[in-house]
This record gives C-alpha cells, sequence and structure tokens, in this order.
C-alpha cells in the first residue's frame, strides 16, 4: 500500500494493487457519505475480441457491455442485489459507457456490507436462457425510449457517421435487433475476459478507513480463486481520418429543426501530454464558444437560435471527437459558422487566463464532494494510467504560448453533420 | 441544523455556519400567491435577467465579470409550492479564504446586482433582450411536443386541473407571451420587491455583521413579510383518461393520483412512505410488478408533489402493453391497501434517514434544508427521524384509501 497525497487539496489517497490485479483507491473525506466504485475497463466499444481461455477472436452483438451490466444483478439463488442495499438505506446504480461499466454505492453508514454486496454483485454471474430473455423486453424499451428522443438520435447518428471502423459508432445500449442475439454464453465469453480483477479499479472516497477497507477487500477476494489472470486481446481499426459520412437527414414528428454537427480531430500528431492537449482543447473550446465568446453573444441575438449552442468531447482511441448542436427555425448557416469559429484559431492571452482561474478554482472545488472526488481518481487511472496527483500543479503550468501551439497543430476540419427535420 | 434568524425590517435574513465547505451558498426567495399568468411573466423574466446587468449590457460581457470573481454561480429557479409562486436566485460561489480577500463582497454584489441591478433603459427593459427572450419562450412553448416524455409529463398536469385558479396551456402562455410589452415585463418585475415576501439564506463560513452589511447594502425593496402559503387541498373526482397520439416508438404513460384529507401525520410522513413503497426505487411495487416480473418497461416510478397533494406515475410502454399495464398499477394500488410489509416500510425509513444523515455533506442541501424548514414548515431533521419511525404499515394502508386515481394520461406513439 502506498499514501500519495494530492497536491494543495487536502487530501491523501491510498492506493494498492491485489495479487490478483485489482486496482484499490482509496481517499478518506471529511463527510458522512461513502461512495464506493468498481469498474470493469470494458465498455459498449469493445466488439471483438478473444474470449478468455479461446484463441479465436468472437464478434459479439452491439449493447452487449450493456446488457452484462443489466444482467449481473441476477443471481443464483435469486437473491435480489438491488433490494439488499436499498435495505440498508444505500443509493447504488451502474452504467455502462463505450469505455466502462461502473456499479456503484453511496450511504453513510453500514460501510462494510454494502461494500461486500458491491463486491459480490461483480463477482458471481449467472445467465441464464429465461433470465436474458427477459432482459431483452426491459432493454428494448430503454432503446425505444431513446430512439423517441430527437436529440439523442440525433448525436448517435452524428457519432454513426464519424467513425469508421471504431465501434464508438454504435449505442452503448446496442439496437433492437442486435440484442436479440445476445445469449448466456457470450454474456459469460465476456464476463470472464473482462470482469477478472485485473480489469478492474475499486475507488473509495469519502467516510472510510483506509487500511481496514483494504484489508477486507483482500480478504474478500482471497476466498475467491482469480489467480489465472486473462491476456486481454481486443481487436485493433485502422480508423482514416475522414468522417464516414458527411451529412445526414433523418425526419422526426418535431417542429423545427436540430442540428448535430460532430468532428473527427486526430491527436497523435502531437507532441504534448495527452492530459495537457486535453485540457488545452477544453480552454479552447471554452474561449471560442462558451460564455465569454462572441460566437455565443451572437447566436444569442439570433431569433433563428431556439436553443445556444452546446459543446461536449471526448478523447476515443486517437481521435477527439468534439459535438455541437442546438435547435433552430431555418438551418441556414449554422454548420458553417460552427466550422469558421472552430478553424479562426486567434484567441487572446486575456481570455486563456480568464478561463485557466476558473479551471483552478473548479479543481480546487473538485474536493468538496465525494462523488465527484471518485469519479475523478477513476477517471484519472483510467485515462492516464496513473492518478495525477499534481493536477493542480500541471493546471497552473498550462500556458498561452502552448495552447496556441496545440490548437494549430489540431486539424477540425472533418466533421460530419445531421439534420433533423419534420416528416 | 441551526440556524440564526434576523430580522431585517420587511425581509428576513438567515446565517447558517458550517466551515465543511470551501464554497458559501446564496439563497434568494421571493414568493407570494400565484396567478394564472406568472408562469407567463417568470419564466421569460428569470431568463432576461441572467442575459445582462446595468454594469454589463451583453452576456459576454457579464459572463467575464463573474468569471474575474472564480465564476460565482447565478440560476433564477421559479417553481410553484402549493398556491404560492415563488421567484429564486440561488447562488454558490469560493470563499475568499481559498481566493483573494474582499471577493465575498465582489461576488454577492455581483450576484445580487442580476436582481436588484438589472439593465434598463428609459423605464423599461432593452428592448432587443426583451424580445429576445419572449421568443425564446414562445417557441419553447409551441415545440414542447418535441420531447415526447417532457411533454407528457407536463400534460397530465394540465388534465388533472391541480391549481384551484387555474392556469394557461402551452398555447395559451404562448399567446399571453406575445402580448407582452417590456413596460408590463417591468412593472411585474418591480411588483416583486412591492408584493413578495422576502428570505435570503447565507451558508458557510463567513463574518455574520460583514455579511449583514453587504446584503443591507443591496437589498432594497418594501416586501410582504406577513405573508402564508398555503398548500392545495384535493377533492376526489371521476376519473379521467386523456389519449394524445405521437410518431414515437414508444407511449408515454402518466397516471395522476390524488391525496384527499390527509391528516398532518400523514401528509408529511406517511405519503411519503407510501409513495416510495408504491412506486419510488427498485423494489418498489411498481418496478417489481411492471418492469421485472412482466419486462413492460424500462422506467416506472411514482413522484411525490406534496404542496399539491398529489402523485404521479410515469412510465414508458410498448402501445400494445399499455393496458396490461394500467392494469397492473391499479391492482398494486389496490394492494396498497392490505398488503405492506414491514421490510417494504423499513427500507424507506432506512433510506429517508440516510438521506437526512447526507444533507450535511452538502452545502446546497443544507440551505435547502433550512429553506425547507423555514418556508414550507417542514419539521427539524432530528423531528425527521422521530415522525418516520413512528410511521406504520397500517398507517400507509389506511392512507392508501384515501389516495384517488384521477387522470391516466397517454400519449400513444408506434401509430
Amino acid at each position: 500500500m502506498e499514501k500519495k497525497t494530492y497536491n494543495n487539496l487536502e487530501l491523501d489517497v491510498y492506493e494498492e494493487v491485489l495479487d490478483n490485479g485489482l486496482h484499490m483507491f482509496v481517499c478518506p473525506m471529511d463527510r458522512n457519505e461513502v461512495f464506493a466504485k468498481i469498474t470493469t475497463l470494458y465498455g459498449s466499444s469493445i466488439l471483438e475480441f478473444k474470449p478468455h481461455g479461446k484463441d479465436e477472436f468472437i464478434e459479439i452483438p452491439k449493447g452487449t457491455a450493456h446488457f452484462l451490466e443489466h444482467k449481473m444483478f441476477a443471481k443464483k439463488d435469486g437473491e435480489d442485489i438491488m433490494n439488499k442495499f436499498q435495505q440498508n438505506g444505500a443509493s447504488n446504480n451502474a452504467f455502462t459507457s463505450s469505455h466502462v461499466t461502473s456499479y456503484y454505492f453511496s450511504a453513510p453508514n453500514k460501510f462494510f456490507e454494502n461494500l461486500e454486496n458491491l463486491l459480490h454483485l461483480v463477482t458471481e454471474p449467472y445467465y441464464t436462457d429465461e433470465n436474458v430473455l427477459k432482459e431483452q423486453g426491459i432493454i428494448d424499451q430503454e432503446i425505444k425510449a431513446g430512439f423517441d428522443d430527437p436529440e439523442q438520435s440525433a448525436y448517435y447518428t452524428t457519432l454513426f457517421n464519424t467513425f469508421s471502423k471504431l465501434p464508438y459508432r454504435y449505442p452503448v445500449a446496442g439496437y433492437t435487433n442486435s440484442i436479440k442475439d445476445i445469449t448466456p454464453e457470450i454474456l459469460y465469453d465476456c464476463y470472464n475476459t473482462f470482469y477478472h480483477p485485473s480489469n478492474m479499479v475499486l475507488t473509495i472516497t469519502g467516510n472510510v478507513d483506509a487500511l481496514e477497507t483494504i484489508k477486507f477487500v483482500k480478504e474478500f477476494y482471497a476466498k475467491l480463486d482469480y489467480k489465472n489472470m486473462p491476456q486481454i486481446e481486443v481487436k485493433e481499426y485502422d480508423e482514416p481520418r475522414e468522417v464516414f459520412k458527411e451529412e445526414e437527414i433523418m425526419y422526426k414528428d418535431i417542429s423545427n429543426y436540430i442540428l448535430e454537427n460532430g468532428y473527427k480531430v486526430y491527436l497523435k500528431d502531437i507532441d504534448v501530454d495527452l492530459l495537457k492537449v486535453l485540457q488545452y482543447v477544453e480552454m479552447y473550446l471554452a474561449i471560442k464558444f462558451g460564455s465569454i465568446s462572441k460566437f455565443n453573444q451572437e447566436c444569442f441575438e439570433d431569433k433563428n437560435i431556439l436553443t445556444p449552442i452546446r459543446y461536449m468531447f471526448d478523447n476515443k482511441d486517437d481521435y477527439l471527437y468534439i459535438d455541437f448542436d442546438t435547435k433552430v427555425i431555418e438551418k441556414k448557416d449554422i454548420f458553417e459558422r460552427i466550422y469558421n469559429n472552430i478553424n479562426d484559431k486567434e484567441f487572446s492571452k486575456e481570455d486563456f487566463d480568464l478561463i485557466l482561474k476558473n479551471i483552478l478554482r473548479a479543481t480546487i472545488l473538485m474536493s468538496e464532494n465525494v462523488g465527484r472526488m471518485n469519479n475523478s481518481i477513476d477517471y484519472q487511472f483510467r485515462k492516464y494510467g496513473r492518478v495525477v496527483y499534481d493536477i493542480y500543479d500541471v493546471y497552473k503550468s498550462l500556458n498561452y504560448e502552448e495552447c496556441v501551439k496545440v490548437i494549430n497543430a489540431l486539424d477540425f476540419t472533418h466533421n460530419t453533420r445531421t439534420i433533423v427535420t419534420k416528416k | 441544523m441551526d440556524y440564526i434568524k434576523k430580522e431585517m425590517g420587511n425581509y428576513n435574513l438567515y446565517f447558517i455556519k458550517t466551515t465543511k465547505f470551501k464554497t458559501i451558498n446564496l439563497f434568494v426567495n421571493l414568493k407570494r400567491q400565484s396567478t394564472k399568468e406568472d408562469e407567463v411573466y417568470c419564466s421569460i423574466l428569470r431568463r432576461l435577467l441572467t442575459y445582462a446587468t446595468d454594469d454589463y449590457h451583453t452576456i459576454d460581457e457579464l459572463s467575464r465579470a463573474g468569471m474575474a470573481l472564480y465564476g460565482p454561480s447565478v440560476r433564477f429557479t421559479v417553481p410553484r409550492f402549493g398556491m404560492d409562486r415563488s421567484f429564486i436566485l440561488n447562488s454558490s460561489f469560493v470563499n475568499e479564504k481559498y481566493t483573494e480577500e474582499g471577493m465575498n463582497e465582489k461576488s454577492i454584489n455581483y450576484v445580487l446586482s442580476h436582481l436588484w441591478n438589472p439593465y434598463i433603459v428609459d423605464g423599461a427593459f432593452d428592448e432587443e433582450i426583451f424580445s429576445l427572450c419572449v421568443h425564446e419562450y414562445v417557441e419553447k412553448m409551441r415545440n414542447i411536443k418535441d420531447d415526447p416524455e417532457g411533454y407528457a409529463a407536463e400534460r397530465i398536469w394540465e388534465e388533472m386541473d391541480i391549481y384551484p385558479i387555474g392556469e394557461l396551456n402551452f398555447s395559451e402562455c404562448a399567446d399571453f407571451a406575445l402580448t407582452l410589452t417590456k413596460e408590463d415585463l417591468y412593472e411585474y418585475y418591480l411588483s416583486l420587491f412591492e408584493k413578495d415576501c422576502l428570505d435570503i439564506f447565507v451558508t458557510g463560513d463567513f463574518d455574520y455583521d460583514e455579511m449583514t452589511r453587504i446584503i443591507e447594502e443591496n437589498v432594497k425593496g418594501n416586501f410582504n413579510p406577513s405573508y402564508k402559503s398555503r398548500e392545495i387541498k384535493q377533492r376526489p373526482r371521476k376519473e379521467k383518461k386523456i389519449i394524445d397520439y405521437s410518431d414515437t416508438e414508444q407511449s408515454k404513460l402518466s397516471i395522476g393520483l390524488r391525496y384527499v384529507d390527509l391528516t398532518e401525520f400523514e401528509r408529511k410522513y406517511v405519503s411519503l412512505v407510501y409513495n416510495s413503497v408504491l412506486g419510488g426505487g427498485w423494489n418498489s411495487k411498481l418496478n417489481m410488478v411492471v418492469r421485472e416480473e412482466n419486462s413492460l418497461c424500462y422506467y416506472i416510478y411514482a413522484q411525490r408533489k406534496i404542496p399539491f397533494n398529489i402523485s404521479i406515475i410515469n412510465s414508458g410502454i410498448d402501445k400494445n402493453d399499455v393496458d396490461k399495464a394500467i392494469e397492473l398499477i391499479r391492482q398494486q394500488m389496490e394492494l396498497m391497501k392490505i398488503d405492506v410489509s414491514e421490510s417494504d416500510i423499513q427500507r424507506v425509513k432506512d433510506t429517508y434517514n440516510n438521506a437526512l444523515t447526507q444533507i450535511e455533506d452538502n452545502q446546497g442541501s443544507i440551505t435547502d434544508n433550512v429553506v425547507s424548514e423555514v418556508l414550507a414548515d417542514t419539521d427539524s431533521i432530528e423531528e425527521r427521524r422521530i415522525n418516520m419511525n413512528k410511521v406504520t404499515c397500517e398507517d400507509v394502508m389506511n392512507m392508501a384509501s384515501k389516495v384517488y386515481l384521477d387522470t391516466i394520461y397517454l400519449l400513444k406513439g408506434g401509430e
């Protein structure tokens, strides 16, 4: 076990790697609540891999990781884990993203009981034809609800048209047709390969004793046989830098236009630490499209634009995916305006400093909340292979000149446009 | 939760001391009895006030000024609680102990200037900003069906006729907004400081005298401190079923329930247990039967709206399964009269007690809790623990006979 300290945040983190490979991070905080989360590095974007103990690659139906998340709550003796959490008065849930599947709880008491439930949840799979069939009906409704949401449909269509090969293009929950092909055998192949502790991270923040917690987790896993670590082999794809399709029109029962614009930006040409690159891009987008930007002011004054042009971004393998969306009366030149603005790479040091000041503020406040702190530790470890204990200093070292260099090196030309309009 | 109340003449100031956080939370609540048109006035006004102040006439200028102060948040909400309409300004900013001396005062001045120092031109709001806000609101009302789930959730309120004074439907809201002038809205704005009851809550680690001075220097108005809130009582009526159609894959089902003649104890505690056992959380009766046993939906839940004495059940169902789902919901409501177990209610009590414990972990929750105690007559945390533990299965089953299925609203998809 190693004790680390977050600079400027007055927080310690205890790191441990168990014999079975599980990475553990425990961060005691002065709160009543404990937030515990176990994450497997397996999300919806893994669709082709060599199952543990087998020699051949298999291709699994889209939406399998999410389906597996649902089915982890089924247990052989009919035991209802959700119920156990709720009987303890704990809040618990799970989610699947393109990169990971996480299970978590938060509660101010009965910590070890809840932690045992959490570990039990991810260590005892039970899949049958019957319980798989039952879940298909539920997930079918979840997928349909997403499809009914025009904004969500536009988002997934844009993602689909951005990537040609990488499975990020598919919805996390899959499709109503694809989930019908999921079988207990497929779920076991996925479970046995990706739910081994060596592919998982346990992060606990809040009112905990780190030493006791680590001891408890070690004892829990000592009862289980996890010696045989799988060598995970996932198919790699040769993704082109161009988008798959430049424009798509969708028809929905809506009154105006929904516009979604996805940018695909190749990152590997840049010789700067990824953490800094992502932060510079975030700052650049805030400067060019955020509340201090002229662009935002002009959009506000434009009566054709009904909702502010929002943006978000995500790092997907070697690429950055930037997504813009808005609702407008007429589609006019919105896409062109976004294109021109993102490619006009002029920005002032004054704006850079203003945004940086607020990033430092947000970093200090990160330690206020056990959930946010937990997510931050878990994310940093997955993203950068380490928890960035000097994150405050790293951010403080960000500088205008390097930001200009990074932004100038990025190519913001490859983009796809989705137009949702009435039938 | 301990707090200090300061009577400031025609309004009240509440200080809640905590050293656990690096931020200060400021909560300003204006309230008075609601009228039909309040929704329109307040929705437009709350947008307008965040777009400019007298010192900063554009969003980018205003935003820059905020960021220079380490980004205090400024959020207006305009909820209705029973017969009341509230106009709320909520903000959180970094305590100057973690930034620079003098930042607390500058941050509060900045935040409160949104409410007390708006951008005025010739005795009214700026024409351009006003017309943009009206346009934004009108388009939102006209296009509300673009979000089928949100639309169904709003339509059930409309069909249940909750407000004794009535309310404008989406189209009437849009039409009324188009009749407004910038002078009308400014007049309404000024009335906030003449007719409303004002309460201000500040939570964090700060000097009381200094904070009192800063607030006093910002707050102007002749408020109505004697205003008393009223809940909305319900009466049973003939069940109503409304079907609208939508080009969606899934049907959106909303069911409105009325609570009639509840005692104070039932209203505050038993109804919470009733709602949770019926439709709150994973092992609620509705989730277990409609989702888990019959695989009819991905989500089904009941939301209790106690100032209105109602609950609303929401779900997304395949059009072919709607009748079956409604039948199952009816069955579970009937079962609530005869079959509520000790473990059912213990789960709710444990979750409730944990939620009370976790209030201290979040500065916003600490403020909300005191706001609720002061403005909504909620009991103290300790009283709540004690009273919740008194709720019995019999209490819940007895209350179930005071719950009436009022309206079934279906936004039918897949047609």
